[in-house]
């Protein structure tokens, strides 16, 4: 009996070495899973949510949410200067549509939004909490032990001078998730919106997320607009159809503003508007973009003009602070 | 459903060798298949697994490495017959095996040639075509790689060499060979591995042991720490810098230091994951690493660095073209004419030449590649003619090669030497090279560097876990250095220390290494070759 023992001792010890792995594995994945939905990038969102987490309760009116499409073409100071409605910026780089999901899902918790302003480009990118979506076995194991899928939590704790630095964290209680670019990177390219793009449409994972979305809206009793913000490089008539569509068949009480089919009214110059060569906006076309999306809500929504409320003069303070309206 | 079942094997079972499915999926059910088979089927095992992992990569093009195995084995038995036919003299044989190692070398050398150097060779004369005023045109002709095809046609050719020389008898079990060619482990990055070495434990069939795996996996999280939790965190860097490479002299330093350290890992960690494969089996693969940046000088650091590749040069290249005939009379007159020293460097630098133009050429069909090879063939005639002289520097200064200074010195000189090759040798082109390398001394600001430190892709965790896994490097490095028995006091521990201690790396890669969300598949750099 002894020498059977001994003679297998070390397979023994393999399989408790290999039974304790996946214990520890299953027990870290209990503890640092986040009580919120599957998500891509949680150190972003969790970021996202901690900025705007900042903000005084039931203060802000409306919610501008995507990628960085929307963070640099969507100010909520110049709403404020211009129309005095209060706003935020939830909008983070390459940002998935399941992620604005979970941002605003965060946001309704603390805010009443009357309008949330969903940009589009966000839905044509990669919607699914996994980084490869047909990857199915490791989606799997990291659906099963989720400490794979985030095991980048210790990111979350950062030293305050070095969380100071970050794009999302600063300054975005003045700006309110605003990115001011002033570069200047001229589009040399021609009409793009004219140009007939290869036929497209917003992947499934996206048009469930989008459908979540809508509910989310619907359930705190706030209109969804979907905004195309001015992108060359990023949008074409393709995509303007695809969204079209998908609305007309599952949503056409959603309004869809396309400001790429708008560029002359409201004065878009390719030369000095972008800030990349036609992929974003810069701070003067946002100023131009805003112009059109200011009066479109408060001509569409009932939205409060809080300049001259004494509970607002932080915005005040924050307009003055920028020094840009 | 045998479509279906296709895709989600190939979405699941991806496989390189860093990715999650190989050693926790692949390597164990080969493992358990090869442990549950007789010991006469276990070789077969292995062969099968080994095909299956090369066509998730290269498909049909599986072929190459068979119809080398084929080739090689066709000349090692022609060469046997040839040499046990008493009938023919001795310098006829001779002559007829030469033929045939020849035939079977052309063969192996110019369907390389022909898959990875065509078009480059096409598009060079048409870039010398147009430099004389010509109009000659190469369509690109793209041919599709398979995966490896550097490393199996070196092994081919070192088996027939070897034949040839009557270091090994030539093989009568194809299989055998043919194992010795596909073997998964060292299919994608090498080691160059000789027959002699590993082709008996490969066919032995011989049962693995729980002291094999334990040991092969212990080797495999190393090279899996070095690959994710450093070489791939540095990834995105190393892109960004190389793009932007016009900027500053303070940004080629960067880029040139971040990419060794990148490659080095890289590679390292990933040769440390096929040696561990193959202990798990009982195969002992050839090291390819020892320690590179405690070398004493270029050559030196050549016999450190990716080994097994040196190795093949020197006793397939170096050593039959410093013994040549029509080598050795020069040599000797060049010693009778300028003396005994002239003689040493004389001798090898031939050969020399040869071993790094075709150092440079096999990373790959691009002139930054053998611009490495003639900066190493150039720096080491340089160190060989100059080590004397510096010697006697040292003995009038009553330095010893031991001393602190000597060693920082030779460190500093030997950093430099690497990082500056390592530049080049990523550089998209040399003149993007060159232009990195002046503005070093043109153009240096280390404040942009600094200004530009949070743009590099790098967070500040990020900075902070390859410092902490560079220092874990160099401090286990030291200890191999020094001869330290590493896991011999290890496993002095009790049990629960030892899996405590195994846990902790082993989460450590899991946690810190960069993979998943918010990374980008950073590719093992040395499997494009």
């Amino acid at each position: 009996m002894k020498s059977y023992f001994e003679k297998y001792k070390k397979t023994v010890h393999g399989i408790i070495f290999v039974g304790g792995l996946f214990a520890l594995l299953i027990i870290l994945s209990l503890v640092i899973k986040p009580k919120s939905g599957e998500v891509y990038d949680i150190n972003t969102v969790q970021m996202k949510c901690e900025a705007t987490a900042k903000e005084r309760a039931e203060s802000i009116d409306v919610a501008f949410a995507g990628n960085s499409e929307s963070y640099r073409a969507f100010s909520p100071l110049q709403l404020y200067a211009q129309k005095g409605v209060t706003s935020y910026n939830l909008g983070a780089s390459a940002l998935r549509v399941c992620d604005c999901r979970e941002i605003l899902g965060n946001f309704f918790k603390q805010q009443s939004p009357k309008v949330i302003v969903l940009e589009t480009d966000t839905l044509f990118e990669e919607g699914s909490p996994y980084r490869d979506p047909d990857a199915h076995l490791t989606n799997k194991v990291e659906k099963k032990l989720p400490l794979f899928h985030y095991h980048t939590f210790y990111k979350r704790w950062i030293p305050e001078s070095v969380k100071e630095k970050d794009m999302y964290w600063k300054d975005a209680s003045v700006f309110k998730g605003f990115l001011a670019e002033t570069a200047v990177r001229p589009y040399e390219g021609g009409d793009y919106m004219s140009v007939e793009a290869p036929k497209t449409k917003i992947r499934e994972t996206n048009r469930n997320v989008l459908k979540d979305i809508i509910k989310l809206c619907e359930k705190n009793s706030a209109s969804l607009v979907l905004v195309s913000a001015p992108s060359a490089t990023n949008w074409n008539s393709a995509k303007h159809a695809a969204v079209v569509k998908w609305l007309d068949e599952n949503a056409p009480q959603v309004a869809y503003l396309d400001i790429n089919e708008k560029l002359d009214e409201i004065g878009i110059d390719w030369a000095n508007d972008t800030m990349d060569g036609g992929n974003h906006m810069n701070l003067y076309g946002s100023k131009k973009v805003m112009d059109y999306i200011g009066d479109y809500l408060t001509e569409n929504y009932a939205l409060a003009d809080h300049r001259n409320d004494s509970n607002y003069k932080d915005w005040e303070d924050n307009v003055r602070k920028a020094g840009l309206y | 459903m045998l479509e279906n079942f296709i895709t989600f094997l190939k979405s699941g079972i991806g496989v390189s060798y860093a990715m999650w499915q190989y050693p926790v999926l692949f390597l164990p059910v080969t493992l358990l298949l090869y442990q549950l088979f007789p010991q006469r089927f276990r070789r077969y095992v292995l062969l099968a697994a080994s095909l299956l992992f090369f066509a998730f990569f290269s498909g049909i093009l599986i072929v190459f490495p068979i119809a080398a195995s084929l080739i090689s084995y066709a000349a090692g038995r022609i060469m046997e017959n040839i040499a046990g036919n008493k009938e023919i003299k001795r310098k006829e044989r001779t002559r007829r095996r030469k033929r045939v190692l020849a035939a079977g070398i052309i063969i192996l050398l110019a369907t390389l040639a022909v898959i990875k150097y065509s078009d480059f060779a096409g598009l060079t004369l048409v870039r010398i075509s147009h430099i004389f005023h010509g109009n000659f045109q190469w369509n690109l002709l793209d041919w599709a790689v398979p995966v490896g095809i550097s490393y199996f046609t070196l092994e081919a050719i070192a088996y027939m060499t070897d034949v040839f020389r009557d270091d090994i008898k030539a093989e009568h079990d194809f299989i055998k060979l043919l194992l010795f060619i596909v073997f998964f482990p060292k299919l994608m990055e090498g080691p160059i591995s000789r027959y002699n070495e590993i082709a008996d434990d490969l066919s032995s069939g011989r049962a693995t042991t729980a002291d094999n795996v334990a040991n092969g996996y212990q080797r495999i999280l190393w090279g899996l720490f070095k690959k994710l939790v450093i070489a791939d965190h540095l990834a995105p860097a190393v892109d960004i810098l190389f793009q932007n490479n016009i900027m500053d002299g303070s940004l080629s330093v960067a880029a040139a230091i971040l990419f060794t350290i990148q490659e080095y890992m890289d590679f390292s960690g990933t040769i440390d994951i096929v040696i561990g494969s193959g202990i798990t089996f009982g195969v002992h693969l050839t090291e390819n690493f020892r320690q590179p940046f405690f070398a004493k000088n270029a050559s030196d650091f050549w016999h450190r660095w990716h080994i097994t590749l040196g190795t093949f040069f020197r006793d397939y290249i170096f050593y039959p073209v410093t013994l040549a005939k029509p080598v050795m009379k020069f040599t000797k007159k060049v010693r009778d004419k300028f003396g005994k020293f002239a003689g040493t460097i004389a001798a090898p630098m031939l050969a020399l030449f040869l071993v790094w133009l075709s150092n440079g050429l096999w990373h790959g069909p691009r002139w930054t590649y053998i611009f490495y090879g003639m900066y190493y063939f150039v720096l080491i005639e340089l160190e060989n003619i100059f080590e004397e002289p510096f010697l006697g520097v040292l003995k009038k200064l009553k330095l010893t090669e031991e001393s602190i200074t000597v060693r920082v010195f030779r460190f500093i000189k030997l950093f430099i030497i690497v990082i500056i090759g390592e530049m080049f040798f990523r550089a998209d082109n040399i003149a993007i090279g060159v232009k990195m390398f002046m503005q070093i001394f043109t153009n240096f600001h280390l404040n942009v560097l600094a200004e530009n430190a949070g743009f590099l892709g790098l967070d500040f965790w990020d900075y902070w876990t390859v410092a902490a896994g560079m220092l874990l490097v160099i401090a286990v490095s030291v200890l191999k250095e020094r001869g330290y028995p590493i896991r011999t006091k290890l496993m002095a521990y009790p049990i629960a220390a030892r899996f405590a201690f195994w846990y902790v790396c082993i989460l450590a890669v899991v946690i810190f290494g960069a993979y998943g969300n918010g990374y980008d598949a950073a590719g093992m750099i040395y499997a494009k070759f």
